[in-house]
C-alpha cells in the first residue's frame, strides 16, 4: 500500500504547473462562494426535536398567572429600584411565599448584591436542576441610556417560580438567579456556585445539578417579538434540542422569534429574494460575532460550565404590517412554563442534538458536515501547495534510456535550517509584544509599523528559491494545521482566519516571480489590503452594516471605542480570541510578508 | 569532553526544561494530560505509595499506585534526598538519557559503518552511494543529539514528571550495554526495566543474537543458554528483592504485572487498549486480552528475528518500537523514546514510502488530541470517538513508520550486495512480482 509513495517533480502534470495560480485562486473563490451559498434552501436543514423528552411541554398549559399579579410584583420592584434595595425586594417577596432565597455579595466597592430563590421540588431529592436568570439591568442599543431594569424579566421569572412553587408534577428544583451587573455578577455566582476559585466565598444553598435553562431580558413593558441570542464564548453554542424547544414554543404561541433582529417569515407571503437576503444577513452575521469569542448574553456564562441555555430578549420591533398588539402576558408566560415542563421531563443531559450548526433562520440550521465543505475548499490550496513543494525537493534515481538505478528519493539541497529557524524565531518574538502592549489602536499602528520596515532594520535572511520553498511549505503545513485545529474549536474564526491567511499565502509565494514589479507588488499588498488592522477594520465595517440592514459610511471612531469595548469584555469572559490572533495568526501573516523579502536574485542568475 | 555544537545542544534542552518547570501553569497542564501521564507512571501516584509506605500501609490495597516495590523503595530515597523537590532529579535523567542516547548514536552509527568497511568485496561496487561516511556518522549522532534536547515530548514528559523519564533511562542504558557487549550489566538493566513494565522482557531475543556470537560462529547454542540462564537468575533476583521490599508479601504482584496485563484501568491514553475494552461485552475480554498482549509480545517477535538475526540493533530497536506502540498503557514518553533514535537511520529515509503522510499524522495527533479531549470532557460537544480518531491517528502513524523503516533498511541490505542498477527485462525495467 505505497500511500504517495513515488512524489517527485517530475509527476506534476505540466498543465498544472501552469494553471496552478488559477486553480488555487478558483479554490478560494469556490469556498467563499460555497459559504454564501450554505443559505440555500437545498443544503440547509429544517430542524426538529431529535430528543422525545422534551415534548410535553408543548402540549397543553396548567398554570395561570394574572394581569394584577404582575402588575403588584413590578410596582414593588419599581420601588425597589428607585430606593435601591432591589436585593432586598426581591428576597422578601421570595420569603413571603415560603420559597428559600439567598443574597450573595459582589465582594466589590459597588455594594451590588446578586439574588437568588431556589423552588424545591416537591416530589424528589435535589438530585437536578433548572435555572431561570434575569438579570437586575439589561443592555439596550439606544445611545441616552445603555442599561435599563429587567422589570418585566424579573416579574414574569418571579411570577413562574410562585406558581410552580409546590406543584405536584415538578422533579426538579427551579433555581431563579438575578445576577448584579450582569455577566460579571452572573460569573461571580457561578464561581461561588461550584467553587472554582479558591478564594470565593461558598454560596449559603444549592440545588440539584443544573441542567439547562433560560435567561430572560426584557426591560421593556410591552414587546412584539422576541430575539434569541445563542452565542457562547469562544464560539460555543448551546445543544439545538434546547433552542427548537423554544422556537417550537414561540411559534406554538404565535411569538415572531428572530435572530439578531432579523425576522424571516416563513409563510409563502415572502418573496424568495428576500427569504434569502434575510438568511444570507443572519448566516453571515452568525459567522461574524461568533468569531469574536464574546458572548451575547449572561447565558455564555453559563454554557462554559456546561449548562445549556440561552437568552430571550423582548424586542419592541413589529415584525408584520398586521402585527398591532403587543404580546400577551398568557402566550409569553406558556412559553417559560412549556420550557420549564419540558426541562422537567429530560431524564439525560442534552446529547442528542447538534452542537456545531448554524442558524439561517430560526427553522432552518446548517450542520457541521456541510458548512465545513467551504473551508475545506479555502484551506485546499494551502494542502495542494505544500505537496507541490515537497514533490519538487526530491530527486529520484537518474534513469538514463539504458540503465535502470534505484537509489530511492533523496533531498535535491543541503538545507541550513539555522538561519530559517532565527528567521521564525525573530518573527515570533517581534509578534509577541502584541501580548504584552496595551491593546489601543494607536499602539497596534505603531506595532504594525515596526513590523513593516522591521526587513529593512533587522535584514531578513536572504537565501535561494529552495530555501523560500522550504520555508513556504514549513508556513502552509503550520497554517493548514492551525486553522484545522481552529475550524473544530470556533469555526467562524476558523473561517475569516482562512479568508485572510489564504491570500497572504499567496502573495507571499507570488513575490517568487523573477520580476521586480511583481514583488514590490507583492509587499505593497502585505501593507494595504493584507494588513491585519486593515482586515479588522473591514471586519468591523461589514459586521455594521449587516447588523443595520442598511448603508452606512465607515467610521474611524467608532471602530475605535468598539475595539475598547471589545477588548474590556473579552478579558472578562476568559476567552481566546485575541491570544489566537496574537500567538498565532499574527506570526503566520508576519512571515509571510518578511519572506517576500528573501530570494536573493542576482546571486541566483549567476549560479 | 564536549565539543561546542555539543554543549550548545545540551544548553538549550536544560535551559528549555528548567524554563518551562517555572511555569507553573504549562506545568499543570502536562501533569493532568493524559497523553502524557498514564497510572503506570503518574508522580502523582508515586508520591502517594512513598506516603502510604510510610504510614505502615501497603501502597498495593488500593489501585492507586502501580509502581514495583523496588522502585518505590528508590523513589522514596530519591524524594528524601531531594526533600520534595524532585525536579532536578528529572530535569538530569532526560539530560542523562539524551547523553546516552547521543552515545549509543555514534557508536551504532560507527559500527555500522564499520560493517560496510569490512564488507566492502561483498557488496556491488555501484551501490557505493549508499555506504555510510565519517561524515554521516557525524551528523547523525549530532542530530539524535539535538532531537532528544528539543523533542516537545520528551520535553512534555520531564515537565509532566512521568516517572517514564527514569524508566526510558534504564532503557537506554540497557541500549547502551548491549551494542557495547557488556553482557552482566546489560542482563541486570533487562531484569530491571522488565521487572517494572514487562514488554522489555522481549529483547532477550536480540540479546540472545547479539551475544551469541563468537569469533568463529554466528550462534553458539552454549552461550545462548548462558544468557537465557543470567537472565532468569537476574529476574528472579529482582522478583525477590521486590517480595522482600514489599515486607515478603506477594501483592504486588496483582497491581503491577496483572495491572499492565490485563489492562483493567480504561483512562484513555494514546494507546489502542481503552476504547477497545470500553466497547467490548465482558465475556470476550480474556480472549482479546490475550490477543492483545501477544499481538505486541509475540506476533512480530519472531519472524522479525529470523529476518533480522544479522542485525540485532536494528532488530532491538524495532522491537522497542513496537513495545512503544502496541503496549497497554502508552504515552508520549514511549513514542519519544524510539522517536530520539530516528535520525540514526538517516541513511535509510531515501527509501520511506510515506514520509510526508506519517508526519503530517503525527503532527494532526499531537494538536487535535488535546482539542478533541477538550471538546469531550469540557465542553461536552464531541465524544469519545473524537479523541480516540486521533489516538487511532497517532498509532497508525507509528505503524507506518515501523513497517517503513524495516523495509527500507532490507532493501538498502539487499541493493548492497545486489546493486543498484535494475535489470532490464525486455527493453524495460526490470520489476519484482510477489506471487
Amino acid at each position: 500500500m505505497p500511500l504517495l509513495s513515488n512524489l517527485l517533480a517530475k509527476d506534476i502534470p505540466q498543465t498544472f504547473q501552469k494553471f496552478q495560480l488559477h486553480v488555487y485562486a478558483g479554490f478560494f473563490f469556490f469556498g467563499l462562494l460555497g459559504f454564501v451559498y450554505l443559505m440555500s434552501p437545498i443544503v440547509s436543514r429544517r430542524n426538529y426535536l431529535s430528543e422525545n423528552a422534551l415534548s410535553p411541554g408543548l402540549v397543553s398549559n396548567d398554570i395561570y398567572i394574572s394581569n394584577e399579579h404582575i402588575r403588584d410584583i413590578i410596582g414593588q420592584l419599581r420601588t425597589g429600584f428607585k430606593e435601591k434595595n432591589i436585593s432586598d425586594v426581591i428576597q422578601s417577596m421570595f420569603v413571603q411565599r415560603g420559597i428559600e432565597a439567598y443574597k450573595q455579595n459582589l465582594e466589590d466597592d459597588t455594594n451590588d448584591e446578586n439574588v437568588y430563590g431556589i423552588v424545591r421540588a416537591p416530589r424528589l431529592a435535589s438530585t437536578e436542576s433548572i435555572i431561570l436568570v434575569a438579570p437586575l439591568y439589561v443592555r439596550i442599543q439606544s445611545k441616552s441610556q445603555p442599561i435599563k431594569a429587567n422589570l418585566y424579566g424579573i416579574a414574569h421569572t418571579l411570577a413562574i417560580g410562585f406558581a410552580l412553587h409546590r406543584k405536584p408534577y415538578m422533579a426538579k428544583d427551579i433555581i431563579l438567579l438575578f445576577p448584579a451587573q450582569q455577566e460579571n455578577g452572573t460569573r461571580i455566582w457561578l464561581d461561588a456556585y461550584f467553587n472554582t476559585k479558591p478564594d470565593s466565598i461558598p454560596l449559603d444553598a444549592h440545588a440539584g445539578s443544573i441542567q439547562a435553562g433560560l435567561t430572560l431580558e426584557f426591560p421593556h413593558e410591552k414587546f412584539y417579538s422576541i430575539d434569541l441570542r445563542h452565542n457562547g464564548i469562544n464560539g460555543q453554542l448551546p445543544n439545538l434540542d434546547l433552542i427548537n424547544t423554544v422556537v417550537h414554543l414561540c411559534d406554538k404561541n404565535s411569538i415572531p422569534a428572530s435572530y439578531y433582529d432579523i425576522y424571516v417569515d416563513l409563510s409563502s407571503n415572502e418573496l424568495f429574494i428576500d427569504y434569502m437576503k434575510k438568511s444570507l444577513r443572519t448566516l453571515l452575521i452568525n459567522a461574524l460575532t461568533l468569531a469574536t469569542g464574546v458572548p451575547s448574553g449572561v447565558h455564555g456564562q453559563f454554557l462554559h460550565y456546561r449548562i445549556e441555555m440561552i437568552t430571550l430578549f423582548g424586542s419592541l420591533t413589529k415584525r408584520d404590517q398586521y402585527q398591532t398588539s403587543p404580546i400577551t402576558l398568557r402566550a409569553f408566560d406558556d412559553i417559560i412554563e412549556g420550557f420549564i415542563r419540558s426541562l422537567n421531563n429530560l431524564l439525560e443531559r442534552f446529547h442528542q442534538s447538534f452542537f456545531f450548526y448554524f442558524h439561517i433562520n430560526r427553522r432552518n440550521f446548517v450542520s457541521i458536515a456541510t458548512y465545513m465543505v467551504p473551508l475545506g475548499l479555502i484551506v485546499a490550496p494551502a494542502l495542494i501547495r505544500s505537496l507541490v513543494l515537497y514533490m519538487s525537493f526530491f530527486t529520484s534515481s537518474e534513469t538514463s534510456a539504458t540503465t535502470y538505478i534505484t537509489l530511492g528519493r533523496t533531498m535535491k539541497f543541503d538545507m541550513n535550517y539555522s538561519a530559517m529557524f532565527l528567521e521564525i524565531l525573530e518573527c515570533l518574538a517581534l509578534s509577541y509584544v502584541l501580548m504584552w502592549i496595551p491593546m489601543k489602536f494607536t499602539y497596534l499602528i505603531i506595532c504594525q509599523i515596526t513590523m513593516f520596515i522591521s526587513p529593512i532594520l533587522l535584514r531578513p535572511f536572504r537565501s535561494t528559491e529552495r530555501q523560500f520553498d522550504y520555508l513556504q511549505f514549513i508556513l502552509l503545513l503550520t497554517g493548514s494545521a492551525l486553522l484545522g485545529c481552529l475550524s473544530l474549536l470556533n469555526y467562524s474564526m476558523a473561517f475569516l482566519a482562512a479568508c485572510f491567511l489564504m491570500p497572504c499565502y499567496m502573495f507571499a509565494g507570488c513575490s517568487k516571480f523573477d520580476h521586480w514589479i511583481i514583488k514590490y507588488f507583492c509587499r505593497f499588498l502585505f501593507l494595504t489590503c493584507l494588513n491585519p488592522l486593515v482586515f479588522l477594520a473591514l471586519y468591523h465595517y461589514l459586521a455594521r452594516l449587516l447588523m443595520a440592514g442598511e448603508f452606512l459610511l465607515p467610521n474611524f471612531n467608532q471602530l475605535t471605542s468598539d475595539f475598547d469595548t471589545y477588548i474590556a469584555s473579552y478579558r472578562l469572559f476568559n476567552a481566546w480570541t485575541v491570544d489566537v490572533v496574537c500567538l498565532a495568526i499574527v506570526p503566520i501573516w508576519f512571515l509571510l510578508y518578511r519572506s517576500t523579502f528573501w530570494i536573493r536574485t542576482l546571486v541566483d542568475k549567476t549560479q | 569532553m564536549f565539543d561546542k555544537v555539543e554543549l550548545a545542544y545540551v544548553g538549550i534542552g536544560l535551559l528549555v526544561r528548567v524554563f518551562l518547570f517555572f511555569q507553573t501553569r504549562i506545568r499543570s497542564y502536562f501533569e493532568d494530560n493524559g497523553e502524557f501521564v498514564t497510572p503506570l507512571n503518574s508522580w502523582k501516584r508515586v508520591i502517594e505509595g512513598i506516603y502510604l509506605h510510610k504510614l505502615n500501609v501497603s501502597p498495593f490495597v488500593g489501585s492507586i499506585v502501580h509502581e514495583t516495590p523496588l522502585s518505590l523503595f528508590f523513589y522514596s530515597k530519591l524524594h528524601a534526598i531531594t526533600q520534595g523537590h524532585i525536579e532536578s532529579l528529572f530535569i538530569i535523567a532526560d539530560i542523562l538519557t539524551g547523553l546516552l542516547t547521543y552515545k549509543i548514536a555514534r557508536r551504532i552509527l560507527t559500527q555500522l559503518s564499520e560493517e560496510d568497511l569490512r564488507e566492502k568485496e561483498a557488496y556491488k561496487p555501484d551501490s557505493k552511494s549508499l555506504w555510510l561516511t565519517k561524515d554521516n556518522v557525524q551528523k547523525s549522532a549530532l542530530a539524535v543529539l539535538l532531537c532528544t534536547m528539543i523533542n516537545p515530548l520528551s520535553i512534555g514528559t520531564c515537565i509532566a514528571k512521568s516517572s517514564l523519564v527514569f524508566h526510558n533511562l534504564l532503557l537506554t542504558m540497557t541500549f547502551y550495554f548491549f551494542i557495547t557487549y557488556q553482557l552482566i550489566p546489560f542482563v541486570v538493566l533487562l531484569a530491571v526495566t522488565s521487572s517494572i513494565s514487562l514488554y522489555p522482557v522481549v529483547l532477550i531475543v536480540p540479546a540472545l543474537l547479539q551475544f551469541s556470537k563468537t569469533r568463529t560462529t554466528s550462534f553458539s547454542i552454549v552461550r545462548a543458554l548462558l544468557v537465557v540462564i543470567l537472565f532468569v537468575l537476574a529476574a528472579a533476583g529482582i522478583l525477590y528483592l521486590n517480595f522482600f521490599l514489599n515486607h515478603q508479601s506477594w501483592s504486588f504482584l496483582e497491581s503491577t504485572y496483572s495491572f499492565i496485563f490485563h489492562v483493567p484501568d480504561y483512562t484513555p491514553n494514546v494507546g489502542i487498549f481503552w476504547y477497545f475494552f470500553t466497547e467490548m461485552f465482558d465475556h470476550f475480554r480474556s480472549l482479546f486480552v490475550w490477543t492483545f498482549q501477544m499481538h505486541v509480545l509475540l506476533l512480530y517477535l519472531f519472524p522479525f528475528a529470523i529476518r533480522l538475526r544479522k542485525d540485532p540493533t536494528f532488530l532491538f530497536w524495532l522491537l522497542c518500537a513496537i513495545f512503544c506502540t502496541f503496549k497497554s498503557y502508552p504515552a508520549y514518553g514511549d513514542a519519544t523514546f524510539y522517536f530520539n533514535y530516528l535520525p540514526i537511520w538517516s541513511f535509510l529515509f531515501r527509501y520511506i514510502r510515506h514520509t510526508l503522510i506519517i508526519i503530517c499524522m503525527i503532527l494532526i495527533a499531537i494538536l487535535m488530541a488535546p482539542i478533541t479531549w477538550y471538546l469531550w470532557i469540557y465542553t461536552g460537544s464531541a465524544n469519545a470517538n473524537f479523541y480516540f480518531a486521533m489516538t487511532m491517528v497517532f498509532n497508525v502513524a507509528q505503524t507506518f513508520l515501523i513497517s517503513d523503516l524495516l523495509y527500507a533498511y532490507v532493501k538498502r541490505k539487499f541493493l548492497l550486495r545486489n546493486g543498484v542498477t535494475i535489470p532490464e527485462i525486455d527493453g524495460a525495467e526490470g520489476q519484482l512480482e510477489f506471487r
